[in-house]
């Protein structure tokens, strides 16, 4: 059922080529929302217990011990939920797709098994295979379907992003040499933790920098904005709102609970960087002209989020209970910002078709020609400043009440001024709303029409699942906090 | 992990629910005359109901929700006419202002945490050690931000900016009281810290005083409102931190009703008259029987003249206070006195001018709100003192003390003549300028942030990035390099080759082209290296 | 001792295919001289079938100076797997050549010689394999006769001639010292013996297995012998005999050298400057045989970790076993799209990806498959090369070969970039060699997602 949820897509862009030209868009969606299905059917039969469901393991290179081994539980459920629904938004905001609609298809199709595999990959070697091959599929769609200067953006994002992945490998092979027998096996490494001391440092550090480039945290966010940038919409909602989360969602599955010592030990420094990520994400996005920039920084500023909470997980010493509510804030808020952040670069991506342009300072008062555009932006803005009755609210307060309430002074004070993050942020996105959707008319506001009904459907569902776990987060946190209990119990083992 | 307590209904919450429901329904009863559309009335029915779960959380949590969205809908509404820049930065103030306060209570959610392991606002005074004070810190932070109490007060000035029926709720009645209201619920964590109290006093009572100067110096109706409501906010404050809980509610319901009141008055004559400066209203009063006798008895009401409401419930919070709290309480209640009685003389002052129009259906909320800002004394006679302090919970014997209210209502009466007999009120540019703390807060804190944030944006791209691209472009440069050596391949010699490749005289002299034994040099160059290598490295 | 002829039987397949082509080419006609590559293509694939049959035996056959072990094995299979793919781009590009029996034959000598190369336990027969495998190489060099031909030949055999007279003095230097020339007794003579006189008479040795294998000091030859020569025989120079110097050199690392010589420390040094060397190299080129010739310089870096780490842990020789086919299968890929479009200028791949898009994507296939994405055989063998070399405690080693991975994205991607440019209005690639590259791109991705099986037997 997980192998068949993960491949279906591929196997449909497999097929694809074979589909008449007209139906292309439409069975992509088809397919886009057969995933939909499928993983919320998962999640239901799930439901909210600790553990893992629909796990399955074959032999794959046996003699390396690594294996096909995929399987779903509350870390990965939600992510999974989050990668089918932002790839049918995708595959519906992209029905008017003009320029090569069949490859593009294809190719998204070709991602969304890579994404649904990676957050389903419980064998390390799986999880690089997806890992890698998600760079590859979105150098692609930013050097083919990109604007501005891609090409270049492009491998920028390739190199380096990729050279993160091969530090990341060399951390996997550094775990795989630690355990004994050799194993690439998430759950037998989770199990019995490989590595102490001195090797576990320098593990953490590799694993830590090559998940670190794909999350992305400061100073390894730079491949960011201009990627972000001149890719199309679709693309970026992808890149951010899903592949972000691989590095981590890295942190929760492989670093945190396969080197657990050593996470204790650098917690602190964890905490700094995820610290540092927030107030310097916010800040440099407020200095931002352009939007697409802007919210690219933005990404680094809410991940930086999910790194401080993560790091005062780390402290042992600290409350159980707050660093558990910490993990789970951690992974509300990859949730919550991959659908916030998906809607605001599509709206981004209507802003572009529309005008060609993403700079600030050229549009203003779009509220009177596109009333819904400016309504969903608006509405995306104060979800991804924090505005409670949406996702943003209860993924933060959870991630700053856990910060500081596990009680220790660091990550108090760490917490404390992590805070700071949201005002910044508030400021931002007001800036944002005040120079391009209200005030008067600016140079190039009259080429903006309304959003489209595709886009309105693409948005809508996206929007609408935020204020969804807004108002009623019980469901995702009631799945998600078994694995946090786990998480945390065993980072301070 | 973290479970939502439900909402809870006790007495503050019943009295603070009451009185939102009524001034909603008056406001909205308002605004119906004035045809606001569907957006207006979806953000002010938002705004009621997350009012209505700040008042009834009994958790932080809770508590923060409804509190973060009362400040969003406030931005929303003042932008209400979106396409004025002008409306659209002073919302921007605002929600920026408040939200900076609200950080507070952010953070004292963390610390509460931390150390009692629960949100609950009735444990937050078993908190213990250093948590318990930073909890304290961070709430009354984020309530005098909310209250636009002292430093935060100019926010409510630029709140002004949206349409009066919203300042009559939310920057009045309703939602700048919410800060005294979290004070008056919170008021046994203040009193478990041995300093918040006294701090809280006396913000209460700084901000009662100096706001009341301001309010004197305003020239603009609106401007004098909310300075106005920021100094009557002050002695509900001063209530809270004093334990005067049943005065300072006492003071927040008589308030919502007078303050209201007043900013609908301004609101029916702004939208008749164009204006709301003062020597612009000019005889206003005069003009609409309705409006100017409601607006009068709002005034006499906010002056504190006897026997109108805010007389005897501002005497309430004052009763029982050290002397200098009551010093200080009794100066900001003259200048309450001072500034009423400014406006009420502007809109009085007889001129030339066509009647004005209010709606009838604007009529009848001025009427009620009117008799309800005359009546509402009674909470602070004894008779009734008593029942009201049972439903509040708050320690009984409260109440007015007799002395304090015939003193308080001289005054007040002997400033209001005063202020009618000077006909010219001293307006000293700090006061009309609000104390110039929005100017302070952009200096100090707006600016900085946003040279901060372009310096590390340039950081960002020439020193970070820049990094990045240094070590591409080294890596291009190395790979010239290597290129340029390893590829030793002279077009003349290439040329010469072709040229006499036929012949083995050609392929002979070939050796000496000058290519193939350069690479053997290098390779037994290498070679030898190599050897170095192995004998170091055996 | 267990001396059966059969066990050679690939050798002898070759080998008399070798001998009935060029018997078979002095009688036939020049318009049906291309029987003789049916007789060699048969010969090869009876080759390899006998070498599969052999490989699936798990007991082990010894002869005095060849070993029939897993490595033999693997060998045997890439080098026949290799030349036959090489047979089928070659028979398109000498079809009706005056001599094109000799094409095949001599291809299919130096593949045997390769064999050989990789097999060989004993100094001796290292140096005749090294000749065998070498001297019909020099002849495909120039067998077009025209100027770069000639002089891509000329240079191929200089340096091949210098190398190979070290390799001879290394020879004859570590034959004195340890007292032999099998790799068994030299292992036990060597323990005793000067070190430096062992140091010197290794990189002697090395210097002539680094030539065949392309790595630094024996690489300048191969930019221009692969700009040179006809490209068929290009993919064949870069392909096939280095297999089997990658062979040779595991197996005289991890058998013939007694533990803790310096050995590790020197072909770690060499692995660095090679995979540095040839990736660097690559970036400005934009011919795209020379762009391949550099790229093969790289690989043949990342080939060199699992030599310096023979006998220091268990991951060096799977890491070998798998990289080396892997490579192999991955270049000849490649030089056949390369053949089958028929350009050399980066800019004469605009369009390919619309024109004819399997042959586009068996391109990308090929590239990204050099880079190491997953799931392609690349990615295995480079997991398991930088696995090795971490386990063999040359952490610095695999951080530089992660760097020079990332390198060389740099230049695939150049090339991988025009190829969704324009449109296409070149004419149809050539079928044969386009047969070749999808086939070549489809078995990497089926050696990589198969991995377990192939890396069990």
């Amino acid at each position: 059922m997980l192998t068949v949820a993960i491949f279906l897509p591929a196997a449909a862009a497999v097929a694809l080529p074979a589909v008449p030209r007209r139906a292309v868009p439409w069975t992509w969606i088809a397919v886009a929302l057969a995933e939909v299905a499928l993983v919320t059917w998962m999640w239901v039969s799930h439901g909210t217990g600790a553990g893992t469901s629909y796990e399955t393991s074959t032999r794959w290179i046996p003699s390396v011990g690594a294996g096909y081994h995929v399987g779903v539980d509350g870390l990965s459920l939600p992510l999974l939920a989050l990668t089918a629904v932002l790839f049918a938004a995708c595959a519906v905001y992209s029905l008017r797709q003009a320029r090569r609609p069949r490859a593009f298809a294809v190719l998204f199709l070709f991602l969304e098994t890579v994404c649904l595999g990676l957050f389903a990959a419980l064998d390390l070697l799986l999880f690089f295979v997806f890992f890698d091959l998600s760079i590859v599929g979105m150098y692609f769609v930013i050097l083919l379907w990109g604007h501005g200067d891609r090409s270049r953006s492009a491998l920028k994002f390739f190199l380096y992003t990729f050279l993160g992945s091969l530090v990341l490998l060399l951390g996997f092979i550094g775990l795989y040499l630690g355990a004994d027998p050799n194993t690439f096996d998430m759950v037998e490494l989770t199990r019995d933790p490989p590595l102490h001391g001195g090797p576990a440092g320098l593990t953490l550090l590799a694993v830590g920098i090559g998940l670190g480039i794909k999350t992305p945290v400061v100073p390894f966010h730079t491949w960011l904005p201009p990627a972000h940038t001149d890719a199309p919409a679709a693309g970026s909602a992808i890149l951010a709102g899903v592949m972000l989360k691989m590095g981590a969602y890295g942190f929760v599955r492989i670093a945190m609970p396969m080197l657990p010592d050593a996470w204790r030990r650098y917690a602190l420094v964890v905490l700094i960087v995820g610290l540092v990520g927030v107030l310097y994400g916010a800040l440099v996005a407020l200095a931002q002209d352009d939007v697409k920039r802007l919210v690219a920084y933005t990404s680094v500023n809410h991940m930086g989020y999910v790194v401080l909470a993560l790091g005062a997980a780390g402290y042992a010493s600290g409350d159980a209970a707050a660093r558990r509510l910490a993990v789970t804030g951690a992974v509300t808020q990859m949730v919550s910002h991959g659908l916030i952040t998906g809607a605001l670069f599509l709206l981004c991506g209507v802003l572009y078709d529309r005008a060609g342009s993403y700079g600030l300072g050229r549009f203003g008062g779009i509220a009177g020609r596109a009333p819904a555009f400016a309504g969903l932006t608006a509405v995306a803005a104060f979800a991804s400043l924090g505005l409670p009755g949406l996702s943003g609210f209860i993924a933060e307060f959870q991630i700053f009440a856990g910060t500081i309430g596990s009680g220790t002074a660091a990550a108090a004070v760490a917490g404390a001024l992590a805070i700071t993050g949201i005002l910044i942020t508030a400021a931002l996105f007001l800036r944002v709303l005040h120079r391009a959707v209200l005030g008067p008319p600016g140079e190039l506001t009259g080429r903006v029409t309304d959003v489209r009904r595709p886009e309105l459907a693409a948005l809508l569902p996206l929007l609408l699942l935020s204020l969804l776990i807004g108002v009623a987060p019980r469901g995702l946190l009631d799945t998600i906090e078994p694995l946090s209990a786990a998480v945390t119990a065993l980072v301070g083992r | 992990m973290i479970r939502l307590a439900g909402p809870a209904v006790d007495g503050l919450s019943a009295v603070l629910l009451v009185t939102l429901a009524a001034v909603l329904a008056a406001v909205l009863l308002f605004a119906a005359g004035e045809r606001y559309g569907a957006r207006f009335h979806g953000l002010m029915l938002l705004f009621a109901a997350a009012m209505a779960v700040t008042v009834t959380a009994t958790d932080l949590l809770m508590l923060l929700m409804g509190w973060e969205v009362m400040g969003a809908m406030s931005y929303a509404l003042i932008a209400y006419v979106w396409p004025d820049a002008d409306r659209v930065r002073s919302a921007g103030v605002a929600f920026l202002t408040t939200r900076a306060a609200d950080m507070g209570l952010y953070a004292a959610a963390g610390f509460a945490l931390a150390g009692a392991g629960s949100l609950r606002l009735d444990a937050l005074a078993r908190a213990d050690g250093p948590w318990r004070d930073l909890v304290a810190a961070g709430i009354v932070v984020s309530a005098l931000g909310k209250s636009a109490q002292l430093p935060f007060s100019f926010w409510l000035a630029r709140a002004m900016a949206g349409p009066s029926p919203v300042s009559a709720l939310l920057h009045s009645a309703t939602m700048v009281a919410a800060g005294a209201y979290l004070l008056m619920r919170v008021h046994p964590l203040l009193a478990a810290t041995g300093w918040a109290e006294a701090l809280v006093s006396w913000a209460g009572a700084a901000t009662a005083l100096v706001l009341g100067a301001v309010a004197l110096a305003q020239r603009d109706l609106k401007q004098l409102l909310a300075a106005s409501t920021c100094s009557q906010i002050g002695f509900m404050v001063l209530g809270a931190g004093a334990g005067s809980v049943s005065g300072g509610t006492a003071q927040l319901v008589a308030h919502a009703a007078v303050k209201s009141l007043l900013f609908l008055c301004a609101g029916a004559w702004l939208s008749a008259l164009g204006t709301e400066r003062l020597d612009g209203l000019r005889g206003a009063a005069r003009r609409h029987r309705v409006a100017g006798a409601a607006f009068g008895a709002g005034a006499l009401a906010l002056a504190g003249v006897p026997p109108l409401s805010l007389w005897v419930t501002k005497d309430a919070v004052l009763a029982g206070l050290p002397a200098g709290l009551l010093a200080v309480g009794l100066a900001a209640s003259v200048l309450s006195a001072a500034y009423a009685a400014k406006a009420l003389f502007a809109v009085f002052r007889p001129a030339e001018g066509a009647a004005v129009r209010v709606p009838v259906l604007g009529q009848v909320p001025l009427v009620v709100l009117a008799v309800a800002s005359g009546v509402l004394g009674v909470l602070g006679l004894p008779a009734v003192a008593g029942a009201w302090n049972r439903m509040l919970g708050a320690p009984d014997g409260g109440g007015a003390d007799a002395r304090l209210l015939v003193l308080s209502g001289a005054l007040a009466v002997v400033a209001v003549a005063a202020v009618g007999a000077a006909r010219r009120v001293p307006a000293p540019a700090w006061a009309a300028e609000w104390l110039y703390l929005e100017r302070a807060a952009v200096a100090v804190v707006v600016r900085p942030a946003f040279a901060a944030a372009r310096a590390l944006a340039r950081f960002d791209d020439r020193i970070v990035d820049g990094a990045v691209r240094g070590v591409a472009r080294g890596g291009r440069r190395a790979a010239g390099l290597t290129g340029r050596r390893a590829e030793i391949r002279v077009d003349g010699a290439v040329s010469a080759i072709g040229r006499a490749a036929r012949g083995l005289g050609a392929l002979a002299r070939y050796p000496q082209t000058g290519q193939v034994h350069v690479y053997f040099a290098q390779a037994a160059v290498v070679l030898a290296v190599l050897v170095a290598v192995a004998l170091l490295a055996g | 001792m267990n001396e059966n002829p059969a066990d050679l039987a690939p050798e002898l397949c070759v080998l008399i295919a070798a001998v009935l082509g060029l018997v078979g080419g002095l009688f036939l006609p020049r318009e049906r001289q291309w029987r003789v590559a049916v007789v060699c293509a048969a010969g090869l694939a009876a080759g390899l079938a006998a070498a599969g049959a052999a490989a699936a035996r798990t007991d082990l056959a010894v002869f005095d100076a060849f070993m029939v072990d897993p490595i033999t094995h693997v060998t045997r299979i890439a080098v026949l797997g290799a030349t036959l793919g090489v047979l089928a781009l070659a028979a398109g590009q000498v079809r009706g050549h005056p001599r094109e029996s000799e094409h095949y034959v001599l291809i299919l000598l130096s593949a045997l010689g390769t064999v050989v190369l990789g097999a060989a336990s004993d100094l001796l027969v290292l140096v005749a394999a090294y000749l065998l495998a070498s001297i019909p190489a020099y002849a495909l060099a120039g067998f077009g006769k025209d100027a770069p031909g000639t002089e891509a030949a000329l240079k191929y055999y200089l340096m091949s001639a210098l190398l190979g007279v070290f390799m001879l003095a290394g020879v004859t230097v570590l034959s004195g010292v340890g007292r032999g020339t099998a790799y068994p007794a030299l292992r036990a003579g060597l323990a005793g013996a000067p070190p430096a006189a062992v140091a010197a008479g290794t990189v002697a040795l090395l210097a002539g297995l680094l030539f065949k294998a392309g790595a630094v000091p024996g690489h300048f030859w191969v930019p221009d012998v692969t700009e040179g020569a006809p490209p068929a025989i290009a993919a064949f120079v870069t392909t096939v005999p280095k297999i089997g110097a990658f062979a040779a050199l595991y197996r005289f690392g991890a058998e013939a050298l007694p533990p803790g010589t310096s050995w590790p420390a020197l072909v770690a040094v060499v692995a660095a400057a090679t995979m540095t060397l040839g990736n660097l190299a690559a970036f400005g080129q934009d011919n795209v045989r020379r762009l391949l010739a550099y790229s093969t310089v790289g690989q043949a870096g990342f080939l060199l970790v699992p030599v310096a780490m023979a006998g220091r842990t268990d991951l060096a020789e799977p890491a070998l076993l798998y990289y080396v086919p892997a490579y192999a299968v991955t270049n000849l890929g490649a030089f056949a799209v390369v053949l089958a479009r028929g350009r050399d200028g980066l800019a004469g791949y605009a369009g390919l990806m619309r024109g004819s898009p399997l042959l586009g994507l068996s391109l990308v296939v090929c590239l990204l498959g050099f880079v190491g994405t997953p799931p392609t055989a690349v990615f295995v063998g480079k997991v398991l090369m930088l696995g090795a070399a971490l386990d063999g405690g040359y952490a610095w080693l695999a951080a530089v070969a992660a760097v020079n991975t990332v390198a060389s994205v740099f230049y695939y991607l150049r090339w991988i970039v025009p190829l969704f440019r324009g449109a296409d209005g070149r004419p149809r690639p050539a079928r044969g060699a386009s047969a070749v590259a999808v086939a070549a791109a489809l078995f990497t991705l089926a050696l990589g997602i198969g991995s377990g099986l192939a890396l069990t037997t």
